[in-house]
């Protein structure tokens, strides 16, 4: 845990998962990032490509929310998940076809 | 073949001046960690290599081409299996570790149109030492050493 006690509802949360939701959220703002994001995570290659496509509308909701995050885990705690759940299922990506098929199949 | 480690001064500075020139618009950094201790020591022309190696850097950066450069160079990337040590992108909240006032004291540089800001070695070491973690004190120990931290 760190000393410096996040604000709520990233409180518990390590700086990797906080890391994480912030920087896909920048880069699914571009609309062609984002194609290129669905496009490599959807490739029969990624290795998370099943769990990515069990959670990708609760995915797709969370990185198209314009709710606050303390509102946006509300709401999801309600759905028996929070907003961590759904940022751990945010995949990485994988630079040899990151920048290669997946962009030509997007 | 590359090293398996990051642990020379030089290397930060390489990898820096790589990101950079792949940038098409300015983007700002933050660097933090033992990578941050390497830059410092790289600008004083220091060769003495940390006495024990990080498996990472830590920037902090909410511009989107780097935040990409970042996201594609996690643990586990290819950038990792290339590089041996990989990228941890931080939160800007992690500066709340710091002495607010750091970017008063911190150093900046530009590596084409990357823009780098680094706190100062003993900023730095105020994380690093509320750790505490063996490693941790071998970087102080390390900073002392080579005179990039008075051992005061």
């Amino acid at each position: 845990m760190p000393d410096a006690m996040l604000e709520k509802p990233y409180e518990y949360w390590p700086y990797e998962d906080l890391a994480r939701l912030r920087s896909i959220r920048i880069l699914w703002r571009n609309p062609a990032t984002r194609q290129k994001l669905t496009a490599h995570w959807s490739d029969p290659r990624h290795p998370y490509r099943e769990g990515y496509l069990a959670h990708r509308t609760l995915i797709t909701e969370v990185l198209e929310s314009r709710e606050d995050d303390m509102e946006l885990d509300r709401g999801l705690r309600l759905r028996e998940t929070s907003l961590r759940c759904v940022v751990r299922q945010l995949p990485p990506v994988f630079g040899q076809f990151w920048n290669q098929d997946s962009h030509a199949q997007a | 073949m590359p090293r398996r480690e990051l642990k020379h001064p030089d290397q930060v500075g390489a990898w820096l001046d790589s990101w950079g020139r792949r940038l098409r618009n300015p983007a700002r950094m933050i660097l933090i960690g033992s990578g941050a201790l390497l830059w410092h020591a790289g600008q004083k022309g220091l060769l003495a290599p940390l006495d024990e190696n990080s498996m990472d850097v830590d920037p902090v950066t909410e511009d989107e081409e780097l935040v990409e450069l970042c996201y594609e160079a996690l643990i586990g990337s290819d950038f990792e299996l290339e590089h041996g040590w990989h990228v941890n992108l931080m939160p800007r909240e992690v500066m709340r570790e710091f002495p607010e006032d750091w970017p008063g004291r911190a150093s900046r540089a530009d590596y084409h149109l990357l823009n780098l800001v680094v706190p100062s070695v003993q900023d730095l070491m105020v994380p690093k030492l509320k750790r505490g973690e063996p490693r941790d004190h071998k970087h102080h120990a390390w900073a002392v050493r080579t005179g990039l931290l008075s051992g005061n």
